[in-house]
Formats: C-alpha cells, structure tokens, sequence
C-alpha cells in the first residue's frame, strides 16, 4: 500500500525578504527536479503547500506501491511504479523470464510456451499465479 | 493546374529538371509558405509547400509530388492538441519514408530544449530521420542538406542504371 | 494506423522514451551532482550548475546497484525473474536486501 508522502524530499532557503525557495528532489536518486519561485506564506508548511501545489508536484511522477515521488528517469512508466519497485522491463524481450525459451514473437504479451505474462510490472508473487 | 505544378513546369523550362523536390512543413501554414519563399530564394532546389500538418495529407503529398527532401518542423510547446514533438515528426518521418524510400526527412528544432538533444541523436542514430537542425536553419546548413540529397538522387540513378544494364540481353 | 516492422516499432518506441526522460537509456545518459543534485550530461565530469567534481558512475550505474543483475549481460531483471530476458541466461536466486535512497 502506498505510504501517505505529502512531497518529494526537498530543502528550503529563506531569503531575506521573508520568502521562500524550495528545492525538489526525486525521493530515489537525489535528482534535483525543481527550484521553486520564491513563496510568501506564514509559515513554512503552508509556502511548501503553495510550492508543490502550484510548481512541485508538476515534475515527478509518483509510485503506486510505494508512494515515493520521483524524477522521470527512476520511473517505470509502463507499470506506474518507480524503478525501485519496478525494474525496467524490455517492451521486447527476446527470452522468457519464466521458461527460458527464445520468443517467436518479441511484441506478445505472454510465452508461447509456459504461459507467463511476458511484462511482470512489479507484480512480483503475483505473475506466478497468471497461469 | 496547381499553384505547385505551375512552379515545377517553369523550373523545367529553366533546365531545373535534375534539382532535387525540398517539401518544407512547418508548425503553421504561414511559416510553411515562408519556408517555402525562403527555399526558392536560396536556389538549388524546387521547393514546396505542405501546408496540412496532418500526417496522412504529409505523407500524401511527398508521395504525389515525388518529394527528395522533406523539413519538418517540431514545436515543443505544451497545450497543443497535436503533438509536433520529436516522436510525433519521427513518426511522420518513418510513414513517408515506408511510401517514398528515397526521400531525406530532416528535422528543425526551436533552440532552448536541451533535453530533446537525447531523443534527436537518437533518431538519427536509428536512421528514422537523416540529420536535424537546433535553432533558426541557416542557408549553409540547408545547402548541405540539398547537397546530401543531390549525391543520394544521383547514387540512386547510377543504381538504376546499372540494373537497368544487367537486365539487357 | 501503419503497423510497422519489429526494428522500426522498438526505433520509434526509444526515441518517444528519450524524449520524455524515461527508460534505462535517459539513466545511461544521465548523472547527478552528488553537491547539488542537477542532472548533467554522462560524458560531463564537472558540473554545469556548481563546478562540482562529477562521479564517474551513471544514474543507469546506480539503478543497476539497486537491483538483481544478469550475470551474462548485465542488466536489471525483475524479482521474479528465473532467466534474463535479454540474453536467456539462467538467473542468480533474488537477493533480499535493503536499498537506501541516495536522497
């Protein structure tokens, strides 16, 4: 289940004038995804809302599984999750995972010869039962 | 007689039989038909215009007028409806060239987006576009495309040629 | 729509990931600043941004550290994984250990 993460990791420099400049990272690799305009709020909480609302939230893309808000590049777009969760898959693959045998057709969805669903997605446990 | 086939018969008239077909499509019709003004000023080449953005008229078009040379433009900004991004003109590039082989599909690039960089060498490295341009396409580099073309058209005809000579009896 | 051969399909299907910044290609092309954490350029070795000493290693590096790696080619495979799928290679059995976020 997804944990319940209100941001991706960040950092905040207060300039002089009071306003706020927050600084995005991808909760995986430490990728700097955004540099906010400066915010002007009462308190820290509310000008990180008002960041990641209007400006933050726009450059990650957020794991189904674990909740974890990164950069495009850790995410595994072809089974919503982020690389950590769900490594990258070939979309055509040359052997089975499951059987080992070489595939007639790399584009199927599932082996010709053990039945396996060919893209796991990070079903982990679950692929077993697809047969 | 179309406003195209007009200009192909005075440029055969003029001896141009031999220059090669540049289409230009850009991101609106008026910067097609200034692209196309622009190609005609520069020489070397017979220019045209396409000016439906649609991939199936593009395709239709570079196929009908036997087109050597296509420049397409992509527009990387976000709202659009359709898609003119790198993709969306690689996959135009790869429909023209399944119907006309022969002709060079090059792309032109607003400066400012290095993160297509990537995805432009890529194509070119995959050979689903012969070459592209960042930036306002200067008269230098459009030559050496012609240039390109030129040397292919003419590699092509030397081909054809010498098939010719081995099916003689 | 056009269906296209297997070569032209998977060319395509690269070039759309790139440009979005996703798959294992944008990793091999990318590396972070360990002091500020911009994205630069793989062959970069000093950063755009900080001046900073870049490391020699990818993002594709660090991804690959996070995961089970064929033994034959060298890519990441999924948990459940028994033979690579790139290379048919009979897999190592997964190994359960905790990753950190580099963050």
């Amino acid at each position: 289940m997804a944990q319940t993460k209100r941001t991706a990791a960040y950092r905040c420099v207060t300039e002089p004038g009071g306003e706020r400049i927050f600084r995005f990272y991808c909760d995986i690799s430490g990728e700097l995804r955004c540099v906010t305009r400066p915010v002007r709020a009462e308190t820290e909480e509310e000008a990180l809302t008002i960041a990641w609302e209007t400006e933050g939230k726009l450059a990650f893309d957020r794991c189904r599984k674990c909740g974890r808000y990164v950069s495009s590049a850790m995410f595994n777009i072809n089974a919503g999750q982020c690389m950590d969760c769900a490594p990258w898959e070939d979309e055509y693959p040359t052997f089975c995972h499951r059987c080992g045998v070489k595939l007639k057709e790399p584009d199927a969805s599932f082996c010709s010869n053990c039945g396996a669903r060919l893209q796991v997605g990070g079903t982990e446990r679950k692929e077993g039962a697809e047969k | 007689m179309s406003l195209f086939r007009k200009r192909e018969a005075a440029a055969q008239l003029e001896g141009e039989g031999n220059l090669p077909k540049a289409a230009a499509c850009f991101a609106t019709p008026a910067r097609t038909r200034r692209a196309a003004d622009w190609l005609g000023e520069l020489g070397g080449c017979k220019p045209l215009g396409i000016l439906s953005d649609d991939c199936s008229d593009v395709v239709w078009q570079c196929v009908a007028e036997k087109a050597d040379l296509l420049l397409l433009e992509t527009d990387f900004s976000t709202g659009t409806e359709d898609t003119k991004d790198v993709s969306a003109r690689c996959d135009v590039a790869v429909e023209v060239r399944r119907q006309r082989p022969e002709c060079r599909v090059y792309l032109v690039c607003a400066a400012g987006h290095p993160e297509k960089l990537p995805a432009l060498d890529k194509a070119v490295e995959l050979k689903l576009i012969h070459g592209y341009f960042i930036g306002d396409l200067t008269a230098w580099q459009m030559r050496a495309w012609i240039a390109e073309t030129s040397e292919a058209m003419g590699r092509q005809e030397r081909r054809q040629r010498d098939l010719r000579k081995g099916e003689q009896p | 729509m056009t269906e296209y051969d297997l070569r032209t399909k998977k060319a395509l299907r690269r070039v759309a990931l790139l440009e979005y910044g996703f798959g294992p290609e944008t990793l091999q092309g990318r590396k972070i600043c360990p002091a500020c954490g911009r994205a630069n350029r793989a062959h970069d070795t000093r950063c755009a941004d900080c001046g900073a000493a870049l490391p020699e290693t990818t993002l594709y590096d660090f991804y690959r550290s996070r995961h089970r790696c064929c033994p034959g080619c060298g890519v990441a495979v999924t948990d459940v994984a028994v033979y690579c799928p790139e290379c048919g290679t009979r897999l190592p059995q997964t190994r359960g250990e905790k990753r950190e976020a580099a963050v």
